[in-house]
């Protein structure tokens, strides 16, 4: 059993993906040209546009959370050049909890935070950062003091 | 009254990026207004759908990244 996704995100800068992923407990690993996942796509689950089943597995760099088996790997965006996307195998139930569920809401939340915040700090301007519960479940909030 | 930029990220990841305490179009010139949304705009999906505009001190921009 794998169920792949592509992450809806594009990630342009690897400082911000190293930041993210401290955030939550793991750790940026440059240079990995593989990822573990479940290892063998059996088709219980369709594979991602624009991914082939060659693809899963192999990546630039990856994510490695303590713990937990299986990693994200950080690929060549299919669209845009220089940018990075993120596939990952959340069939591992530990990773998708990590990551915000099949969607990585987590992951998504805390890279914008990073990225707004690492902008805000450029100009030299305070952020203030909170988490708030919802029904649905929690969202983040960046206040910039400009 | 204090000028702040609000970013949220809601339960589906989608962004909704307010301004406040700008007059007029203030807020649309201002550096670090551009810079962080520019920053965000860049890296965060390919979809930046603005909603609406409004002339008087708040701007609010949503994007959506499930498309």
């Amino acid at each position: 059993m794998s169920h792949n996704e592509v992450i809806e995100l594009e990630v342009t800068d690897l400082k911000t993906l190293s930041n993210t992923a401290k955030r939550l407990g793991g750790k940026l690993i440059l240079n990995e040209k593989t990822y573990k996942w479940f290892g063998r796509n059996v088709g219980d689950y369709p594979l991602p546009e624009g991914i082939v089943e060659s693809d899963l597995g192999k990546c630039e760099h990856k994510i490695k959370f303590p713990g937990i088996n299986y990693e994200v790997g950080v690929i060549k965006s299919k669209t845009t050049k220089g940018a990075y996307s993120l596939l990952w195998d959340f069939f591992d139930r530990h990773l998708e909890k990590k990551m915000g569920g099949p969607k990585a809401i987590s992951f998504i939340q805390n890279y914008t935070m990073e990225k707004a915040t690492q902008a805000a700090m450029s100009k030299g301007k305070l952020c203030r950062e909170s988490v708030i519960k919802t029904e649905q479940g929690e969202k983040r909030r960046l206040v910039i003091n400009v | 009254m204090q000028k702040q930029i609000i970013i949220e990220v809601d339960e589906e990841g989608k962004i909704h990026f307010e301004t406040d305490g700008f007059i007029g179009e203030e807020c649309v010139q201002n550096d670090v207004v551009n810079h962080v949304k520019n920053a965000l705009g860049k890296g965060l999906g390919p979809e930046f759908k603005p909603v609406f505009y409004q002339t008087n001190q708040k701007k609010v921009v949503h994007k959506n990244f499930c498309g």
